[in-house]
């Protein structure tokens, strides 16, 4: 990138400045830097250390490969990300009321999460078993027959609102599509997203196989590394994982006998941003110039949509604090600047309460308001890649992406992500208790934490005194009110309708086809997400050869 | 000294992080830990007499503290187990006294750290 004699003069002249800071930081006794993914830093970076670089081979245009800048040409001015807050409590009626409270508000998007323990959560159990006692609305929206859907998505326009079900379950996508079909969409019109994130068991290919063929619109593959983040890896590991978790999914697809240009362009990422700023800025470009690097020339895709590392992002939260809460709003506001200068597509912020409770509309307001003041006052949005030529973020990025190459390299060498993932639990976890000893032992200052501690901590009296009301008080009522939704469905439904669908879904998994057809017509007949499941565990037995029963898919409970 | 034995349970599948670093720290200091992974208060209750364990450790990052300890207990009960109960995670200081008055022995709240939890429950073994 530039040139030699000019090169040369730099080395003498950074020699003399290196030797200069050297003595400054001996005489204070400074050790050096390292990020929280192990990193080494030097205090300065010049042409030097991005020498190698090529302009238009490394780094490129926005929307031209390898996208390092960017996805699409024009960056945020044409392309605004996607305002999607995380949204799902109590029943269908308080997720629905939320969303519509956030829409009004300037939200331009939705992320719906399901309540983990039930169908939607791909658990394939309904609000009346036990282990919904004390989570029941709690732990996302508590969504059972299609009747729930159908109160959920009540008055929203899906043709202007872009949906994602946070739930990797096939019942919820079929409850989905019979909202949508009720409303006279055709099927190959369907938009929107679900986190059916790439884990062993039939029902995520069935699920990405099904939209390939029949909603080319909808995106169904996802890579989720964000919450292996959250479990304590580092942003190599993250980039690297789901490099190798992609791989795995289209391995997987090609024996079905897709074409990658058939199913790679409705891959989404889920990815996270923490509080290493200039590392995750950094991170989102390499990954972007991996994943297309993987894309075209590993598997040879062709259009250059299935190039693209489209992603959501949802700020980092290992490191909000209980102590002092509100200075979670000024963290979670850097980890969003971080995203936006990294060019994510869509964005949800963290809200200040969420180490005590989920969040209340007060707080989901705030984390949107946070959103708005970095897309509409903060100038960054209006400049596309604005930290690109930043001789540290170029280095970085390349520093990322090579240490992610060999992590997926190394995972390859193992057979791939499926067979790896005890390996890649292993160093998930050791990486988490490195991190917390760093903490415990003051080598990272954790503010509110470790340091600064206040003993009369204002800011959590505040949030907790029962007098501001700021923060939210689960009713374990709210149990009983879905339980009885759910019987006045059992009662009202045609019960020819079930038996029928019952004996569809028995031949599907008897036979081995892609069930969502089935699962269409069973939830389209009121059936719930447990009773789908019951179907499938008298077929199958007690197995996770269908649904692959771990949220936390990739590490599954041990 | 026989190595004391403690069972370590989650309420959710989602948040592991907490769960797996106290884990690892109650393994470096000579403890056996059984990690029973997400269970049901009737679960746990089964796998802490089948195991005999000396210590029950109850994460909960999603469900409703109050709630899940009541059963919690009440399955002990049912089971005759012994074992003292420490809660962790995303929980409220206001659910402390609550909890206490239920029979948990200690509750840590986020950012404790590993070395005090350590310590305390040498003290309750």
């Amino acid at each position: 990138m530039y040139d030699r004699k000019i090169l040369k003069k730099l080395e003498e002249a950074r020699a003399r400045y290196e030797e200069e800071v050297a003595r400054i930081l001996k005489e204070r006794g400074e050790t050096g830097y390292r990020t929280p993914s192990g990193i080494e830093v030097k205090p300065l970076y010049t042409p030097l250390d991005v020498s190698g670089t090529d302009y238009e081979r490394d780094i490129a245009f926005p929307g031209h490969y390898p996208y390092t800048r960017g996805l699409f040409p024009a960056g945020f001015r044409s392309r605004p990300w996607n305002l999607r807050q995380v949204v799902g409590l109590g029943t269908a009626e308080e997720t629905n009321a939320r969303c519509r409270y956030l829409l009004s508000q300037g939200q331009t998007a939705l992320g719906i999460v399901g309540a983990v323990k039930s169908g939607m959560g791909g658990y394939g159990y309904d609000t009346d078993d036990e282990r919904t006692i004390g989570f029941a609305g709690k732990d996302g929206v508590q969504l059972d027959t299609l009747a729930d859907y159908e109160t959920l998505f009540a008055g929203i326009d899906l043709d202007k609102v872009s949906v994602h079900l946070i739930s990797p379950s096939a019942v919820a996508l079929a409850c989905y599509i019979n909202v949508c079909r009720k409303r006279g969409k055709e099927l190959r019109h369907i938009k929107g997203s679900m986190s059916n994130q790439v884990r062993p068991g039939r029902e995520c290919l069935d699920i990405i196989e099904f939209c390939a063929r029949n909603m080319p619109d909808f995106n169904a593959t996802y890579i989720d590394v964000r919450n292996v983040r959250e479990a304590g890896c580092t942003a190599p590991q993250e980039i690297a994982f789901g490099i190798a978790f992609g791989m795995a999914a289209a391995d997987a697809l090609l024996e079905r006998g897709l074409d990658i240009d058939q199913f790679a362009p409705r891959i989404t990422w889920f990815v996270n941003a923490g509080p290493e700023f200039f590392e995750e800025v950094a991170k989102f470009r390499a990954m972007r110039r991996l994943w297309a690097k993987t894309m075209r020339e590993r598997y040879g895709a062709k259009d250059p949509r299935s190039w693209r590392m489209r992603a959501h992002c949802q700020t980092y939260a290992p490191s909000l604090t209980y102590q002092q809460p509100l200075n979670n709003i000024i963290r979670s506001t850097l980890y969003a600047l971080a995203a936006v200068m990294g060019g994510v597509q869509s964005l949800s912020v963290n809200s200040f309460d969420e180490v005590l409770a989920i969040p209340t509309e007060f707080s989901a307001t705030l984390s949107l308001r946070t959103q708005q003041i970095i897309y509409f006052e903060s100038g960054v949005s209006e400049v596309t890649d604005p930290l690109g030529g930043s001789y540290y973020v170029e280095w970085l990025t390349n520093r990322l992406e090579e240490e992610a190459s060999r992590l997926v390299e190394t995972i390859q060498s193992m057979g791939g992500a499926f067979k790896a993932r005890a390996w890649m639990e292993q160093q998930v976890r050791e990486a988490a208790f490195r991190q917390q000893k760093e903490i415990d032992e003051g080598k990272r200052v954790w503010v509110g934490v470790n340091a600064f501690v206040e003993p009369d901590d204002r800011q959590l009296q505040f949030v907790t005194s029962q007098g501001t009301d700021l923060l939210y008080r689960y009713d374990p009522a709210i149990r009983d009110k879905q339980i009885a939704r759910l019987n006045k469905v059992r009662a009202e439904r045609d019960p020819q309708a079930v038996e029928r669908a019952k004996l569809r879904l028995r031949e599907a998994f008897r036979n081995r086809e892609n069930v969502l057809p089935a699962f269409i017509q069973a939830t389209a007949a009121y059936m719930s997400g447990g009773e789908i499941a019951q179907v499938c565990r008298e077929v199958l037995g007690d197995t996770d050869d269908y649904f692959y029963y771990s949220h936390a898919a990739y590490f599954p409970a041990t | 000294l026989p190595q004391p034995k403690v069972l370590l349970i989650r309420d959710d599948e989602l948040h592991t992080r907490g769960y797996y670093v106290v884990a690892q720290a109650l393994r470096e200091a000579g403890m056996e830990v059984v990690l029973g992974g997400v269970q049901t208060p009737r679960e746990a209750a089964a796998t802490a007499a089948q195991e005999d364990v000396d210590l029950i450790g109850y994460h909960i990052m999603t469900g409703a503290p109050v709630i899940l300890l009541e059963q919690l207990f009440h399955r002990l009960r049912e089971a005759g187990v012994q074992a003292p109960v420490v809660v962790g995670g995303a929980l409220a200081a206001e659910e402390i006294p609550r909890l206490k008055a239920l029979g948990v022995a200690e509750v840590y709240l986020p950012g404790t750290p590993l070395n005090d939890i350590v310590a305390q429950l040498r003290r309750l073994l």
